[in-house]
């Protein structure tokens, strides 16, 4: 007979967090701040994920979007799905659940000392914006900083007023790009029309940096080979996979790609790994970015 | 949230033409929605009924005359949240697909004869008349499912609603395979579930009374029935007669096209 | 090291009195003239011993096709355990028995799965030895005989029962009716290793499965991918009946008043279009092909990492599930290995039981 640990608890309970903070950020995305009631999320790494729970909704698979998590925990969130829609009629004060951190996260210590870049496309920026938070907390540990940020339209720009902070940096290379720029609410920064990759093309990356990517999925195929254009090797390039996640611990199967669950040993992964997963980042869509 | 209104909300039901069964279904379940809701209209079950706006308007039955048509703009115009229910509101049942085979005047004046009143137009869906904001189908509806649809849009979540297989469910069910053990025309592959998979059960084939599941395989569906035996006629009557929609078959028409 | 006995087959009575006696027992049942299923059984007469798939394979005892994970109300949430009372689950065959052990490693994996774990800890596993029909290919993938994951496995020797005790438990059931049970004597021993090597050359249904891995990954673009998702029904048949499909969906069910509900969870399958869509309905497996290409792959490859094996046990089930008639997985690995031509048209695929 299979044996069993005492007092097993079961892992699909969430803990209690209330919302204490919500903060619009465009049309589609908000910022909510999580107050956490019960659970340590404070192991939380950049790139990382948890879990969302509406009571009587369901759960969504959602980022973790600050580098540190203490008492709160931050996520950006579009309004995109059931779960989400639901999340956008709730206001401060009430309650909804967390489970996690799940996932590897990018990984900290191989970019140690090392030239970063950081490539957002779209919602993208959530996860990147906890690692570049990270980086930012302690500069010292690396070397050259780029960021690169594409969107479809400027009106989709999400932490403005942070990357105001950020363009004022001398420590910092941003290039941000929409494929349409117009409306009277016009972002107050440079922004150039064009795509991630044309971004990418202007940016001074070579094969000295490390490169954490995160964006929709048809993305990844342009960017990859735009960075592989500028001699940047295959082992220095990680990229954050998105993919249907139901428990986050490797058993209810959905996020499962080749060989691997998404969920535990991604989702963020090496160039040099994924390239033996197949329909890994090849694959048929119809969004750009 | 509707909720936070301190007020209840409020329903209506109502039927347009369909064979009442899911009006019944929700008859037979009314009390349990009662501590929730005010009920303002449900003229199968109730003379006094309220013409007034609505937080959900559940509505049976497809349209196919012209004051179904009247009937269902107007309780659009006044319901927040419009709910098709059963098989005839959500994909027009055997009166759309089902009844295409033959002419509308013909099959009115042999009906209700020549000299008849009645007012007959193609049957159609809500959906193609009116947004729709939850589908849900059954022929009847289950209960559970309808129950779980209310309880979230009171909430003002739009519900969960799965339009997975039959054979899933039916497997779940742990039932021999009618098309594999006995060669019935079993429309499982290509049905959604939520019926429990009652005919599989009683070893009967499933004839699609639920409406086509999510994306379903009919040119799969059809090879596997035609390799059975099954004519073509046969193969393509069963798979509309339940309103599944024509486009999902035009592959099968270059098939026939190929196979004459 | 494994205890060693045998009992007389027309002793089977008094065995399942014994079992009857530990907790509910679940046994092979006929179902209809084709299927049969694990149900619950008060006597040995209402066992079908010649079964040799059950339409659900044993994972169903511990993986619950739906259970309820835990109730909530506005300030707490339950977590629903399952019931505790021993059970006894008899006559799993090797294939099966394999693909407990897949089960096992993947809701064993840190963190473990509470419910899957405590419903099979109360469970005493009694394996029973079948010799196999055209559709069984277990040789094939290596799991044609019991390693693991039983308390006594029952080799049918003729006039007797063989048995192997590999467990405390196993070791204990004997020990409570040692009148039933006589240490395995020289004969029985005998007999016992000839089944086996009897058994091995009763395979027809086979494959050389060193390469199958490489072929799979090999042959990728194979067009043979393309005729198959042409006739694949996107039906899902193919894993519930799997032993080793362990994929789940979860959903929540909402109270009226909006203040409770539970959560539950419900097998789901990588066959079906919604699986590996995500919000904003973008699609990593849009068309039969792709999934069906997925599924087959990882019953052959397995997980890269970290378990690194395949994870189809050779049962067969798919191939007599599959309404299509494609999931012939022999048919489709020999013709990957190109030693096979495409087939005309489906294979029949009806229960057919014939033994060799």
């Amino acid at each position: 007979m299979l044996k069993v640990k005492q007092n097993l608890q079961s892992p699909f309970i969430p803990h209690w967090a209330i919302i204490r903070s919500i903060t619009n950020l465009s049309e589609d995305n908000t910022l909510f701040e999580l107050q956490i009631e019960d659970g340590d999320f404070s192991e939380c790494k950049p790139g990382q994920f948890v879990q969302l729970w509406l009571p009587g909704v369901g759960e969504s698979p959602i980022s973790v979007c600050s580098a540190k998590v203490g008492e709160t925990i931050e996520l950006c969130i579009r309004r995109v799905g059931r779960v989400t829609n639901a999340l956008f009629l709730l206001n401060e004060g009430e309650r909804v659940g967390l489970r996690g951190p799940f996932g590897t996260g990018f990984p900290l210590e191989k970019y140690k000392g090392k030239n970063l870049c950081l490539i957002a496309g779209g919602l993208g920026i959530a996860p990147i914006r906890s690692l570049l938070q990270h980086v930012l907390l302690n500069r010292e540990d690396y070397g050259k900083l780029i960021l690169i940020y594409g969107l479809r339209h400027s009106a989709q720009l999400l932490f403005r007023h942070e990357l105001k902070h950020v363009l004022r940096r001398r420590d910092i290379e941003v290039f941000i790009s929409a494929e349409e720029i117009r409306g009277p609410d016009l972002p107050p920064m440079s922004m150039q029309l064009g795509r991630v990759t044309d971004m990418l093309s202007l940016a001074p990356v070579d094969e000295s940096y490390e490169i954490a990517i995160c964006g929709p999925p048809v993305m990844y195929k342009y960017v990859v080979q735009g960075l592989k254009a500028k001699g940047v090797k295959e082992n220095s390039i990680w990229l954050s996979l998105e993919r249907h996640m139901k428990c986050g611990m490797g058993k209810c199967g959905h996020c499962f790609v080749g060989g691997r669950f998404t969920c535990m040993q991604g989702p963020v992964f090496n160039l040099t790994e994924l390239r033996f997963l197949p329909e890994a980042i090849e694959c048929e869509g119809t969004e750009s970015c | 949230m509707l909720s936070d209104l301190k007020r209840i909300p409020t329903i209506a039901v109502y039927g347009l033409t369909g064979c009442a069964g899911e009006l019944l279904v929700i008859l037979e379940n009314l009390d349990k929605l009662l501590p929730f809701v005010k009920l303002r209209s449900f003229p199968f079950a109730q003379s006094h009924n309220e013409i007034t706006p609505v937080d959900i308007a559940l509505i049976e039955g497809s349209v196919s005359q012209p004051h179904d048509l009247e009937k269902l703009k107007e309780i659009r115009a006044r319901s927040r949240w419009l709910v098709a229910v059963g098989n005839c509101a959500v994909w027009g049942c055997v009166q759309a697909e089902g009844c295409k085979r033959f002419s509308l005047t013909e099959m009115v004046s042999s009906v209700y004869g020549n000299d008849s009143k009645i007012a007959a137009m193609e049957s159609k869906p809500l959906a193609d008349h009116v947004k729709v904001d939850v589908k849900l189908s059954g022929c009847p509806i289950n209960a559970s499912q309808f129950l779980a649809v209310v309880a979230s849009l009171l909430k003002d979540n739009l519900p969960y609603i799965t339009h997975k297989p039959l054979c899933l469910e039916c497997k779940l069910k742990e039932n021999p395979c009618v098309l594999i053990e006995k060669n019935l025309p079993c429309l499982g592959p290509v049905t959604a579930a939520g019926c429990g998979a009652l005919c599989p059960s009683m070893g009967a084939a499933c004839y699609g009374c639920w409406g086509p599941c999510e994306t379903p395989q009919m040119d799969a569906m059809a090879t596997v029935l035609l390799e059975k035996g099954f004519q073509f006629d046969e193969v393509l009557g069963r798979l509309t007669t339940f309103g599944a929609p024509h486009d999902l078959f035009k592959r099968m028409s270059e098939f026939k096209t190929a196979e004459n | 090291m494994q205890h060693y006995y045998s009992f007389e087959k027309s002793s089977i009575g008094r065995f399942f009195d014994l079992i009857n006696k530990i907790g509910r027992v679940w046994a092979p049942v006929r179902v209809s003239e084709a299927s049969f299923s694990f149900k619950p059984v008060s006597n040995h007469e209402q066992v079908a011993f010649e079964a040799l798939r059950t339409i659900l394979p044993p994972k169903k005892l511990f993986f619950s096709p739906e259970e309820t994970l835990f109730r909530f109300d506005e300030n707490s949430i339950h977590e629903v355990s399952p019931p505790s009372e021993r059970e006894v689950l008899f006559g799993v065959h090797p294939c099966d028995l394999a693909g407990l052990n897949v089960m096992d490693t993947i809701y064993s994996a840190h963190p473990q799965d509470s419910h899957y774990m405590k419903r099979r800890s109360k469970t005493l596993i009694i394996g029973l030895s079948c010799l196999p029909d055209k559709y069984c290919f277990c040789e094939s993938m290596g799991t044609d005989t019991p390693k693991k994951g039983y308390d006594l496995f029952l080799t049918d020797i003729g006039s007797h029962y063989f048995v192997q005790a590999q467990t405390p438990e196993g070791l204990e059931l004997i020990d409570s009716c040692r009148e039933l049970f006589s240490p395995a004597d020289e004969d029985q021993r005998n007999r016992f290793k000839q089944f086996w090597i009897y058994r091995s050359q009763c395979f027809t249904n086979k494959f050389e499965s060193d390469n199958v891995p490489a072929i799979v990954d090999m042959e990728w673009d194979n067009k043979l991918w393309d005729e198959l998702g042409q006739r694949c029904l996107s039906c899902g048949n193919c894993t519930p009946v799997c032993p080793t499909c362990y994929c789940f969906d979860i959903v929540d069910i909402s109270s009226l008043d909006g203040k409770s509900g539970e959560r539950k969870r419900e097998w789901d399958s990588c066959q079906i279009v919604s699986f590996a869509k995500v919000a904003g309905d973008f699609n990593f497996r849009p068309g039969p092909v792709d999934r069906l290409k997925f599924w087959y792959r990882h019953k052959l490859h397995g997980f890269d990492d970290p378990y690194g094996f395949p994870t189809c046990v050779g049962c067969g089930r798919c191939t007599v599930s599959c309404p299509s008639g494609i999931d012939d997985i022999v048919g489709v690995v020999l013709q990957l290995q190109g030693k096979r031509m495409k087939e005309q048209g489906a294979e029949a695929t009806k229960g057919d039981s014939s033994s060799c």
